[in-house]
């Protein structure tokens, strides 16, 4: 039970390992249990699930909470599956050496995908408890009952044993069926886990497990992980695109004190220090030169969508092409075109906490701390690196920042990595803000043109949707950042190779119309290059935008033909029932009244609106609507309350599904009204966060919510759901309220207060508003 | 010096140039050796490992006294280090986070005489003739404060990056005005940055200590 400590000690601030030891252990359990890299087999039972003899279960998942408090889902789940309270789970997770490759974590995929396979391991070990009993109690398995562990005959509790006593700190040495792999693995199929409808424990607001403990200082984040003879390092990275260090002060260090070492490899610079103080001023006082490099970026917003509009794409995801064959000859002529293009911008993830990973390495070996969302993936690359075999590499999770998208603690574990080869001890790496803003890989910028004809009704006849948009070039198969700046080779093409990253939901396939076609071209971006404005996947990844558009040009539809927006969205077509389900409880919620938009009642200065928009992200179906207050004199928008219905098929945790949406519309509601990346050619220009503004306690909306339960379906997900419609209703809440269509993102005071007064000169009677 | 090469872990797929500079301090005295090696790796390629001549240079560290959670404690530290620093790496008290170090964030609030400062921005020196508070003087996971057992009841987190800033805020706050209106605490908190989008019920747990309070005084 040694290697368990660690992560179960949550208040422990030193971690004290004798070096490799654990390691040790892992290894002499049997090479049948680990695979070539040194994870555990997912067709051994053990691998899964551990029941102590002290009365505990320990889960070990690939699985990680990013801080949305999934584990405490999961472990809801588990406990139902075993029949045991839920303070006797523990849950391992996101370690190389303990834990199956479920996939990264990422894509509202934890409870849809992961739970299913946790879940059945779960009810493969009940099955085999209550056979053991069976023998042991010399009673048939129908006749036994499970409550807290313990297994008890018809009659009395002198016919009962406890797992404790069954198993406890024993293995099962037990095959179960494994198929596939990561995402996609089924296990133990055959098994028939419990019916949703017995659930006792899934379902409940179980407070976090891990709350009580952020709320005191005692929980260890990456950032307060610390081992023994730690030293503390920084990283220098230039500010430009492909700049390079053509000179690096090697006489510096006398007027820092604590310094230990400068490290340089191709291009990568850091310093080590003894104290963290040290190595920030170490990293702030060397002098380095970095090359000029020529003009390379799009200079402007303007450049950048004239980039993406005119640049050939590389590839084309097509999400719709559906032509119908056309019965009314003089349909076309009875037809009204509506066609608007659409810009949103790079966008950060913006962790508060800044990325940071503890390395440790010795020899041949690494153990390196980080905040991955996927540590297997994050294992490959530092093996590769470093010149390790993956075995010899573990990379332990420890929560990090909230991130939403994959981020750097990939790359801080690299730079930690590389520090500590160069000073054979232990060194731990936190980025600075600056690196953080920089360097973080953005979502990308995207350009969507869309195009509907209209009847006179309002029915839409054909919806053609162009959605051009850059692939991942800091992605899953592309190199980190210390690795670029070494110089390792680039491995294949990266996602460049096929580049349908962005997610392909919000197009417009919420509804079905006769003629359809909805395509993503890809344009290549710098991939190969070291640049600051790397891309990658971002909370609901280019489902925001998408829906934007959809939803925005849908609300122009049902305004051209003067019915609400609700009831037109009712009238369509749509490829899923429960979207019309989530609409009508949302209207009732926010105690909508039937008008069409715009709104008659606004003649002064101060506006307010009203807007709707639908969404479906992997099954989960979401409506968001918008109530907002605008200054027409300042273009300023308060958004005063967001009304969220969500069906997101079974709830297992009704308060952490409520906190995740929350957490998804504020985040919305942010990016909606004020996040843009600035650049120049060279390099990003916000540094921190004076330049770059989210929301602050001042600007919150109201969040109200109707959660609608279908517990048949199962687990959709609901990481990234509730975000993706904010931005369109807001945008038709503007609308609404002064009649502007903005159709660049963020909506800021200075675009809405350009748009009124540019659509008042073109429009005059509407002059009076 | 020539050890540290040796042993360093460098494998011979690296075929790159790599310069190590490397400065050991003892002590009071900082020493610095110079010596230039060129070592061969396993597949035969050089990397080089410089370092400069021997100093002697003066003592930077000095003695600070600090009253951190009503106790007295000595740190030996350079002068100009932000306390954020001392707390979480000489003190290992970790609630106090990095977030920017540019007093932007709130991250790494602390309360210094019941006023909620930025501990990333504050020198230790300074520091010294302050009462000072971090989140661990309000209480523990298994007794938490007042205010602690309002976020609790909330479950007012996501990461909780953030969320030493909220509570330590929200303490002087209520400490200074004990039943503030929702602007008030929202107005209080606006220079904090939360990610995850908890305002909510951050500002829910606020109000929930400050009613709590409230009610208990009533009774007693």
């Amino acid at each position: 039970m040694k290697r368990r400590k660690f992560l179960q000690a949550s208040g422990a601030l030193t971690v004290a390992f004798s070096w490799w030891g654990s390691r040790a252990f892992a290894l002499s359990s049997g090479s049948e249990r680990v695979d070539l890299n040194g994870s555990p087999l997912p067709s051994a039972l053990d691998s899964w699930l551990a029941i102590g003899g002290n009365g505990s279960v320990t889960v070990y998942t690939s699985k990680v909470d990013l801080g949305t408090g999934v584990l405490t889902a999961l472990s809801q789940v588990m406990a139902e599956e075993l029949d045991v309270s839920f303070r006797r789970i523990h849950m391992i997770t996101g370690d190389t050496d303990r834990t199956i490759d479920q996939s990264q974590t990422s894509g509202s995929r934890t409870l849809h995908k992961a739970a299913p396979q946790l879940r059945q391991a779960a009810a493969a070990a009940r099955h085999e408890l209550l056979r053991r009993a069976s023998l042991q109690l010399n009673l048939p398995v129908e006749s036994l009952t499970v409550e807290d562990g313990v297994i008890s005959g018809p009659k009395s509790a002198w016919n009962s044993v406890s797992y404790w006593h069954l198993i406890g700190d024993q293995r099962f040495n037990l095959s179960v069926t494994a198929v596939g792999n990561g995402a996609d693995l089924k296990v133990a199929p055959e098994i028939l886990a419990k019916n949703p409808k017995e659930y006792k424990i899934v379902g409940k607001s179980i407070p976090r497990v891990d709350l009580p403990a952020k709320f005191s200082g005692e929980f260890v984040y990456t950032q307060d992980v610390r081992v023994k003879s730690m030293l503390h390092g920084r990283v220098i990275r230039p500010n430009d695109v492909l700049s390079h260090p053509e000179f690096v002060d090697e006489k510096f260090g006398a007027d820092v004190p604590g310094i230990v070492a400068v490290v340089k490899e191709g291009s990568f610079v850091g310093v080590v220090a003894e104290t963290e103080w040290s190595a920030i001023q170490a990293a702030a006082k060397l002098k380095i030169t970095w090359s000029k490099t020529a003009a390379h970026l799009p200079a402007t917003p303007d450049e950048l969508y004239a980039y993406l509009r005119d640049t050939a794409s590389f590839a084309e995801q097509v999400v719709a092409d559906k032509t119908a064959s056309q019965n009314d000859p003089t349909l076309p002529s009875r037809l009204k075109t509506v066609e608007a293009t659409y810009q949103w911008p790079f966008q950060m993830h913006g962790m508060i906490g800044p990325s940071c990973a503890v390395a440790e390495v010795r020899g041949d070996r690494a153990r390196i701390w980080t905040g991955s969302q996927g540590t297997h993936r994050t294992r490959k690359a530092v093996a590769d690196l470093l010149g390790f075999a993956e075995r010899d590499v573990q990379i332990i999770y420890a929560e990090g920042s909230g991130c939403y998208g994959r981020l750097c603690p990939d790359d801080v574990a690299e730079d930690a990595a590389v520090l500590s080869r160069a000073v054979r001890k232990p060194v731990r790496v936190q980025w600075m803000r600056q690196d953080e803003h920089v360097w973080e890989p953005k979502g990308s910028a995207q350009l969507i043109h869309v195009q509907a004809s209209v009847d006179h009704n309002g029915a839409i006849e054909s919806w053609n949707l162009t959605d051009r948009y850059f692939p991942y070039t800091a992605g899953a198969d592309t190199r980190l950042l210390a690795s670029r700046q070494i110089g390792m080779p680039q491995t294949g093409q990266g996602n460049m190779g096929h580049g349908f990253t962005y997610g392909k939901a919000g197009g417009g396939d919420l509804y079905v119309f006769p003629n359809q076609r909805i395509v993503s071209p890809v344009v290549p971006w710098i991939q190969n290059d070291l640049t600051p404005l790397r891309t990658c996947n971002l909370r609901a990844p280019g489902a925001l935008a998408r829906t934007f558009v959809s939803e925005c040009l849908i609300d122009e539809v049902a305004a051209n033909a003067k019915i609400d927006p609700v009831e037109y969205r009712l009238t369509l077509p749509v490829n899923d029932e429960r979207t019309k389900d989530s609409l009508k409880s949302a209207a009732a919620k926010a105690q909508w009244k039937s008008r069409p938009s715009p709104s008659e009642q606004n003649n002064g200065a101060a506006a307010t609106g009203r807007g709707v928009a639908c969404a479906n992200r992997d099954g989960t179906v979401v409506t968001a609507i918008a109530e907002i207050d605008v200054n027409k004199n300042s273009g300023k928008i308060s958004v005063r309350r967001i009304t969220i219905a969500q069906d997101c098929g079974m709830i297992a945790n009704p308060d952490g599904v409520k906190n995740q949406i929350e957490g998804n519309v504020l985040q919305g509601v942010s990016r909606t009204l004020f996040e843009e990346v600035e650049f120049d050619e060279r390099s990003v220009k916000n540094s921190s966060w004076a330049s770059y503004k989210t929301l602050r306690f001042e600007d919150i909306p109201d969040v109200d919510i109707v959660l609608i339960d279908r517990p048949e379906l199962g687990f959709l997900g609901v990481g990234e759901a509730a975000i993706i419609p904010v931005p369109a209703a807001i945008a038709n809440a503007l609308f609404d309220a002064i009649q502007v269509r903005l159709r660049t993102a963020p909506l800021t005071p200075a675009r809405v207060k350009a748009e009124f007064f540019a659509t008042r000169l073109a429009n005059p009677k509407s002059k009076r508003r | 010096m020539k050890e540290t090469a040796k042993n360093d872990g460098l494998t011979d797929k690296q075929t790159h140039h790599r310069i190590i500079i490397i400065h050991r301090r003892k002590t009071a005295v900082l020493k610095i050796f110079l010596t230039h090696s060129l070592v061969l790796t396993r597949n035969g390629t050089f990397h080089t490992v410089s370092c400069s001549r021997t100093q002697e240079r003066k003592r930077v560290r000095m003695r600070f006294s600090l009253k951190v959670n009503g106790k007295t404690r000595v740190v030996d530290v350079s002068s100009s280090t932000p306390l954020l620093y001392v707390l979480r790496n000489d003190l290992e008290l970790n609630s106090p986070k990095f977030g920017c170090g540019l007093a932007q964030c709130g991250a790494c609030t602390v309360i210094m005489n019941a006023r909620a400062v930025r501990s990333c921005t504050v020198t230790v020196e300074r520091a010294t003739n302050f009462e000072i508070t971090t989140l661990e003087g309000l209480g523990t996971s298994s007794s938490p404060g007042p205010l602690q057992q309002a976020f609790i009841d909330e479950q007012a987190a996501q990461c909780g990056y953030c969320i030493n800033g909220m509570i330590m805020t929200a303490k002087a706050l209520l400490d200074s005005k004990p039943n503030p209106t929702d602007p008030e605490i929202k107005h209080a908190l606006n220079g904090n940055l939360c990610r995850c989008g908890s305002h909510l019920r951050i500002v829910r747990a606020v109000r929930r200590a400050a009613q709590t309070r409230a009610v208990k005084q009533q009774s007693s």
